[in-house]
């Protein structure tokens, strides 16, 4: 091809040291060429070897042991001792254990409302 | 670099005659319009061939070395960037592409991408203007799926108008596996120039 086709299409291509990576480390594209007929950009960039010293080690996941379970399960099981029982005798007997008055445990139409569920489907 | 070095050595070359022009004319301080016409050659003289000549000379060397690594099989998996149904893709061989609307090909098609903008390996790139030469990457595919999205609602309501209207909508989906990603001649090739006139895109 021409040289005048050459500067007239696009920029010159090559690695100098105005195009040096500016945080200091090595440049990642070695070189960059067009082909002949201009129609593709080829660059090369090799793959380059991290030494052994510049790594450090995975940090350690430590499990951190929760006593979710045994709450969940306590609550599980005062739930379903009033579940079955009619909410009237139900509301009697969690005034008396927790010593209030009725009003607190009328059924409420926010709590009935989706708060912070999980996605059904994946890919939503 | 070479370019710089050479430009800076072509204009070297002539500020000599600068010089002694300006001690002829035994007036150091005007600015003459002979003097003016004389910078003129200094930038024509600027051997355009030999700098582009270096260019092409860099540009084969890197051209041959990806293709002496492709002959011996070390350039690793590619990955392609391929244009699809108004929609890009980053493909590797294995991946599984999600076509929404209709699409006419069917379950257990064998189709080739050809729309390739971009294909890259381990240790090269190749970028397309705007895509790559059709016949440079193969990338191939295979149809295994075609199936409807999840159920949207289009729910409209008109307070006090007595107006409700919920519409349920389930769009075509059509899987697409990538079976291969290939490079199939050499970068610099020159061949199949005139095939590209036979496609429409």
């Amino acid at each position: 091809m021409s040289a005048a086709r050459l500067y007239g299409g696009f920029r010159l291509f090559s690695s100098s040291a105005v195009q040096r990576n500016a945080v200091g480390g090595k440049s990642l594209v070695e070189a960059v060429a067009v082909t002949k007929n201009g129609r593709t950009i080829v660059a090369w960039h090799p793959d380059t070897p991290v030494p052994y010293e510049n790594t450090l080690p995975l940090p350690e996941i430590s499990e951190i042991q929760s006593s979710a379970v045994v709450k969940e399960s306590a609550l599980k099981t005062a739930m379903r001792a009033f579940k079955s029982k009619h909410p009237e005798v139900a509301r009697q007997e969690l005034m008396q254990l927790t010593h209030t008055t009725k009003h607190r445990w009328f059924p409420r139409a926010r709590d009935r409302k989706a708060k912070q569920t999980p996605m059904d489907r994946p890919y939503l | 670099m070479s370019f710089l070095a050479q430009t800076m050595r072509q204009m070297l070359r002539h500020v000599p005659n600068r010089s002694l022009l300006t001690a002829g004319a035994m007036r150091p301080l005007s600015i003459s319009p002979v003097i003016g016409q004389q910078n003129k050659p200094a930038t024509e003289s600027v051997d355009l061939s030999a700098i582009a000549k270096d260019q092409q000379k860099e540009c084969l060397s890197i051209c041959e070395r990806i293709n002496r690594q492709v002959q011996k099989s070390e350039q690793g998996r590619l990955f392609a960037v391929v244009h699809l149904c108004g929609k890009q893709f980053k493909v590797t061989p294995g991946d599984i592409i999600l076509v929404e609307g209709y699409w006419p090909p069917t379950i257990g098609d064998e189709i080739s991408l050809d729309k390739v903008l971009l294909a890259g390996a381990r240790d090269f790139t190749l970028v397309g203007r705007p895509i790559l030469e059709p016949g440079l990457i193969l990338v191939k595919a295979t149809v295994v799926e075609k199936t409807l999205s999840h159920t949207k609602t289009h729910f409209r309501k008109k307070r006090r108008k007595q107006y409700m209207r919920i519409n349920f909508q389930r769009s075509p989906h059509t899987m697409v596996r990538i079976n291969s990603i290939e490079l199939a001649r050499p970068v610099d090739g020159n061949g199949e120039g005139e095939s590209s006139s036979r496609r429409l895109f």
